[in-house]
């Protein structure tokens, strides 16, 4: 059975152009968790590369506000290009704003060699230092490390660029994914009404079959009202048939039709002395004329 | 055949076999008794036999009644919902358009505002 389209009318959305700010808050969300992600990652790897002077307190505060630079920059340089991108794409931005867009992605990607390069740099001088040198004293002898590729803090490294990069991409896909260009916002906007204007000539089509409706259901209304006229009508038919023959077999049976028929009269005059005989309740004008019938006693 | 296709019940007109032979037969009884007040008594029982057949067909017709403006009443407001929401779809295309004409507009570069779209 095909839907109703009066009681339940399909889900046309209105708002072409914009997405929803249910997404909205959702993209913010995705955003705040990777940020979120990304700071814990970024303390630890500064905590280690710093171990010699976060040991003391020194700089608290100052690797707190660094942790949560980077990991906003991490974040929100490829959402800022992804928009760049978009305006520049939709025309809205001229296209001199691509440098800008390629000197952020170049600022990124700067970041993440210079956060891996730190964090394995960290393990090599750890792993030279042996340990925390300020708590033990400096009794182990210095030994010379060098890079490779299979050290623990090397893969750590990497795991942790793995980490970060994936973020920012995520967030690149966000803003892509999320801000459209002009061209299909007006071409979905055009579709939007092409599919109002369906709805509303199948409502046409409806209305039509409702009047239709409407109209049939009055029309048996009134064949039901002359059915029950002509019903009244056979009714009183056969009750002055009755009569009649009741009035026929009357007169059969008397010797002196003078005297049925004086019994006759002297019943009618009585009828119309007291006329309140049977009010019909519906048309009396149309059911059979009482008044004139001769046998009506 | 579903219950708003149904047509409205027949009418059933009482019969009068059973009255006109009972009177006829009472007639006969008291051939040479008939006198006026025995006419008024058949009198009384024909008019109280007309009465109750014409409650009788009074009360079909109040049924049918009952049921056909049921029925009107359900068309005539399906009616009205599609009435009000033509009127609602009627709104609805006109602010599409207008949304899509302004995207027109920004499409080709002659809306004001063209630099407030990401």
């Amino acid at each position: 059975m095909a839907r109703d389209i009066v009681l339940k009318p399909p889900r046309i959305r209105s708002g072409v152009g914009h997405i929803s700010p249910f997404a909205h808050v959702l993209v913010y969300v995705l955003l705040l968790g990777m940020i979120t992600v990304d700071y814990v990652l970024l303390s630890q790897a500064l905590t280690l590369l710093l171990r010699n002077d976060s040991q003391y307190g020194s700089i608290g505060l100052q690797m707190y506000v660094i942790t949560l630079g980077i990991s906003l920059a991490v974040v929100s340089l490829p959402h800022v290009v992804a928009i760049i991108m978009r305006r520049i794409q939709a025309g809205v931005m001229s296209r001199r704003w691509s440098i800008v867009a390629v000197a952020l992605a170049l600022i990124w990607a700067a970041l993440l060699a210079a956060i891996t390069i730190a964090r394995i740099k960290a393990g090599i001088d750890a792993q030279s230092a042996g340990g925390l040198t300020g708590l033990t004293g400096a009794t182990a002898a210095p030994t010379t490390a060098t890079f490779s590729w299979s050290a623990p803090d090397t893969i750590m490294a990497f795991l942790m660029l793995g980490v970060l990069a994936t973020s920012g991409a995520i967030s690149f896909i966000a803003a892509w994914l999320t801000t459209r260009p002009l061209l299909t916002a007006a071409e979905k906007a055009h579709s939007h009404v092409e599919r109002l204007r369906v709805h509303h000539d199948r409502l046409l089509g409806e209305a039509v079959a409702a009047r239709e409706e409407t109209i049939q259901a009055m029309r048996l209304d009134h064949e039901d009202a002359v059915r029950y006229t002509g019903a009244r009508i056979t009714f009183a038919s056969r009750v002055d048939l009755l009569r009649a023959q009741l009035a026929t077999r009357l007169a059969q049976r008397e010797r002196d039709p003078e005297s049925t028929s004086q019994i006759i009269r002297e019943l009618k005059a009585r009828h119309v002395a007291e006329p309140s005989e049977i009010s019909p309740a519906i048309p009396p004008v149309q059911l059979t004329d009482r008044a004139a019938d001769p046998l009506s006693s | 055949m579903s219950k708003r296709d149904r047509p409205l019940a027949d009418y059933s007109v009482p019969k009068t076999r059973r009255l006109r032979r009972r009177l006829l037969w009472r007639l006969r009884r008291m051939r040479d008794a008939v006198d006026v007040e025995t006419l008024e008594v058949f009198e009384h029982e024909l008019g109280a036999f007309e009465r109750a057949g014409v409650a009788d067909i009074d009360r079909q017709r109040t049924r049918n009644v009952a049921t056909s403006a049921a029925r009107v009443a359900t068309a005539q407001k399906r009616e009205e919902l599609i009435r009000s929401a033509l009127v609602r779809a009627e709104n609805d295309i006109r602010r599409a358009e207008v949304a899509a004409e302004r995207l027109d507009a920004k499409l080709l570069g002659q809306d004001p505002d063209l630099h407030t779209f990401a």
